[in-house]
């Protein structure tokens, strides 16, 4: 995805209110590093709380068991650096079941979540704390998972990002469409140049 | 003279044909060898998942092509390698034509069928040059295991791709082949030999993936016969001295590949 692309999705993110871009699961904080790569300026959004964090203790890493709240608490853990050990058995879980059922994930992902448009939006939160996960460990092999699943055109359709942006319907999967692209194509260039 | 079984993953493999005769020339009775067959829809569907356009590029080369898609190298490649050693078999089953080795087709590795050839001919060693993954069932019926050549160093690199992922992560060191046991894990068997292998000379990363097999082929050979002369000993792996690594996106394949040639021109 072009330079200009990415500025046109975050102009047209910067024309929605404060309070509808403060969606469910946070897709918009913890990217300024990502922002200023492209010299984009950050939005001025309420302060982050974190009061879904959910405990990750009790529950065994795997495909069957993650949900938007434990993927929340995960990406918490990463930001906050706490639980990282337990943070990483669930990120190489979950990384090794979407490689190893790359061809069947959708039917898995729909199974699980009900419906498509809830399906997408675990694989687009999934796919994002698995980005969190490899730059905080700046292991590339969860980029690559990301960027297979990215090829997938019911989890990214490129072409309609911008119309997704500007509808308010389904403004948390776009926004984590946003977050995906903008944060795997500054961590491409940056290891290109 | 010790028994081996040797499975491969299509009656056109050049790899099998060379590992096999390389075995037999050097005083191995080959008991059988198994052979997966090609044209099965099963395995189409389930390689074609995995490994997308990649198993079309993959049957060209291996099944239309086959020497034919070695062209002039400064490097020695598997045709150069059959040229060398004088070997003229064209498939597999050229074996139970001129030695009366015995060729058993099969669907899956896993089959009965093979269990039963283990069972029958009682190998002291099985020489894997690929079709699949391998259940307890086989692993346990034969002799002291399965021997598998694997095209990057273990315990670091261990999966798929791992040539273009030492090169990606700039671990120049660790470009190479591990001959090693199999067992219930990916790569993760005890290792009997690693060579580690200079990317010079090399333009790309298909170069040098053909630069690989000749070599594959003799490291085999030269494993059994060290492992049976007492020379070489069953090294266990340090898991955690490595990571599993998937399929390369063709994104990150094309990074790699400009790290390779900056190093080779360097």
């Amino acid at each position: 995805m072009s330079h200009s692309l990415i500025t046109t999705c975050w102009t047209i993110i910067g024309q929605h209110d404060q309070k509808s871009l403060t969606t469910d699961f946070d897709p918009l904080y913890h990217i300024d590093q990502y922002l200023q790569y492209f010299d984009l300026a950050p939005l001025s959004l309420p302060e982050h709380h974190s009061k879904n964090v959910l405990s990750i203790n009790s529950l065994e890493p795997g495909f069957k068991n993650v949900s938007n709240d434990i993927l929340y608490s995960l990406r918490h853990h990463i930001y906050t650096q706490t639980k990282l050990e337990k943070v990483e058995k669930w990120a190489e879980k979950l990384m090794r079941f979407c490689e190893i059922r790359y061809a069947s994930l959708k039917k898995r992902t729909i199974k699980k979540c009900r419906t498509s448009s809830a399906a997408q939006l675990l694989i687009l939160h999934l796919s994002s704390f698995l980005m969190d996960q490899s730059r905080s460990i700046d292991d590339l092999r969860y980029l690559n998972t990301v960027l297979k699943l990215l090829d997938l055109r019911w989890i990214l359709n490129k072409k309609r990002l911008i119309s997704n942006l500007s509808n308010s319907k389904e403004l948390s999967s776009a926004l984590f469409q946003f977050r995906i692209v903008l944060m795997t194509e500054c961590i491409l260039n940056q290891i290109d140049n | 003279m010790k028994d081996v079984v040797i499975f491969s993953p299509s009656r056109l493999s050049l790899y099998t044909i060379c590992v096999t005769e390389l075995l037999r020339r050097n005083g191995f009775n080959i008991k059988a060898i198994v052979v997966r067959k090609l044209f099965n829809p099963n395995r189409f569907l389930f390689e074609i998942k995995r490994d997308g356009f990649r198993l079309i590029q993959k049957i060209w080369k291996k099944i239309f092509l086959r020497k034919r898609a070695y062209t002039y190298s400064n490097y020695e490649t598997i045709k150069d390698l059959m040229k060398i050693e004088n070997i003229h078999f064209s498939k597999v089953d050229d074996f139970q034509k001129n030695f009366k080795i015995p060729v058993l087709y099969c669907k899956n590795l896993n089959d009965a069928r093979v269990i039963d050839t283990l069972k029958q001919s009682e190998p002291d060693i099985v020489v894997f040059t690929g079709g699949g993954l391998l259940r307890n069932n086989v692993l346990k019926n034969s002799g002291d295991g399965v021997l598998n050549c694997h095209a990057g160093v273990l315990p670091h690199y261990r999966g798929m791709d791992v040539i273009e992922w030492a090169i990606f992560e700039e671990h120049f060191d660790r470009i190479g082949i591990t001959v090693h046991f199999m067992d219930n894990g990916i790569d993760t068997g005890d290792i009997i030999q690693i060579e580690k292998i200079n990317i010079e000379q090399c333009e790309n990363i298909t170069h040098l993936r053909n630069k690989f097999e000749p070599m594959m082929c003799r490291l085999m050979v030269n494993a059994c016969i060290d492992y049976f002369e007492g020379k070489r000993k069953r090294i266990k792996q340090n898991l955690c001295d490595g990571k599993q690594f998937f399929m390369m996106h063709p994104r990150l394949k094309k990074i790699a590949e400009n790290k390779m040639k900056k190093v080779v021109l360097l």
